[in-house]
């Protein structure tokens, strides 16, 4: 029966309205879980906190198992999901500019916004700077326009690149999760209490 | 060095593991795109997929650019004769990717024939299941195009209002697709009178 929005089964109008229900919900877990501190998210860089990564992992492993269940129950027609493209020159650079403003002004856009919104002064500048980024980018794009369609793939998922069973990689990743679950809990014991 | 892992986690990443585990050994379907067989059963059993040699003329005769004619006939009965505009896919090819282009549209609406309707049906068939929308089949086939189209019978005299208008229509059809040559055979020998033009008098230009 899903996608519930490109069957049909909701309208399309609902689209946007699903859309900031979802978001206000986000951000008020993220909020609860302390990600609109600056010195939490940067923890992970530093080794006391590694919160960020395994929420975010968590996410995606639940995400990934849940999907593949509802696809075999015939609950969801994975074909039908949307599947953002891939441009690999462009998720390399801007991956590695994203880390480094994630870094040095510790938030990344989702939370920089949640920061604003209980008044963290740190955050209402760097969203500041998030919009100067964003309009100088969008005013000089045709110079970045090359590298932003470089190499471009499709609309790919790493199981087709790589022909892998989607099942075996979903338990492996899922392995994989648990596993850094408890390396980064290990970490986290030996890094010297931080206060923050 | 032992470590103390808390219960929660232990059971939350035991359960992760193991759902993770399960869809490993879960036996492999595969899900085709086609479209459910209770589905397919209601279309078949809808004869609007048919559509009259008569709306199909008129649409060409007014070149609507949202009308797509396939072919389904083989390439040698294609290279003798189709209808203007038509492309060709093989009854046997209907299921080639390769035609994917020409069948999926979602602003034209596509019309299959043969030479009767039951090819073109069975393509039509075929197209429903791989998920096509605006699919239609041409009634009669080409053998009805021929009957109807270009060479109308002429209704008896008692004939409705509306038996007429379609004869005139067909007959002027006739005309557009079987092309100039059709229009006048007399018997009648050009004369070899020489017609000379009556010289214009020139009135005067302007007015009031």
């Amino acid at each position: 029966m899903g996608p519930l929005i490109p069957q049909g089964i909701i309208p399309g109008q609902w689209n946007n309205v699903i859309a900031v229900l979802i978001g206000m919900a986000f951000g008020f877990i993220m909020e609860g879980s302390g990600f609109s501190s600056s010195r939490k998210i940067v923890g992970l860089f530093y080794g006391y906190d590694f919160t960020v990564l395994k929420v975010f992992f968590t996410a995606t492993v639940t995400a990934a198992i849940g999907l593949l269940y509802f696809s075999y129950l015939g609950w969801i027609d994975l074909s039908m999901v949307h599947i953002h493209p891939t441009y690999v020159t462009g998720a390399i650079v801007g991956g590695v500019v994203m880390g480094v403003g994630f870094v040095t002004g510790g938030f990344c856009p989702g939370t920089s916004f949640c920061g604003v919104a209980i008044g963290k002064i740190d955050a209402i500048i760097y969203t500041l700077g998030l919009m100067a980024g964003i309009f100088v980018f969008s005013e000089a794009f045709s110079v970045f326009e090359k590298l932003y369609d470089g190499n471009y793939l499709g609309e790919i998922t790493i199981t087709e690149f790589f022909g892998l069973s989607p099942y075996l990689f979903v338990f492996f990743f899922t392995l994989a999760a648990i596993a850094i679950f408890f390396i980064t809990s290990i970490i986290v014991k030996r890094v010297e209490e931080v206060n923050y | 060095m032992i470590m103390k892992i808390s219960r929660t986690y232990l059971i939350l990443s035991v359960l992760l593991a193991g759902l993770a585990f399960v869809l490993v050994l879960l036996p492999k379907t595969t899900r085709n795109k086609e479209i459910q067989p209770d589905k397919l059963l209601i279309e078949i059993n809808d004869p609007a997929r048919f559509v009259n040699p008569d709306f199909i003329a008129e649409r060409l005769i007014n070149e609507d650019p949202s009308l797509q004619l396939v072919d389904v006939r083989t390439k040698d009965q294609f290279s003798k004769f189709t209808l203007p505009g038509a492309v060709n896919i093989p009854l046997n090819e209907m299921s080639n990717e390769e035609w994917d282009e020409s069948l999926n549209h979602e602003d034209k609406d596509v019309i299959l024939f043969s030479n009767d309707d039951l090819y073109a049906d069975q393509a039509w068939i075929i197209s429903a299941r791989q998920g096509y929308k605006n699919i239609y089949v041409m009634k009669g086939g080409l053998n009805l195009w021929f009957k109807d189209i270009l060479s109308p019978e002429k209704p008896s005299e008692t004939a409705s209002k509306e038996e007429f208008e379609t004869y005139y229509f067909r007959k002027a059809a006739a005309q557009y697709f079987r092309g100039p040559s059709s229009i006048i055979k007399t018997d009648i020998a050009p004369s070899n009178v020489e017609l000379k033009k009556k010289e214009k008098k020139i009135s005067a230009e302007g007015g009031c």
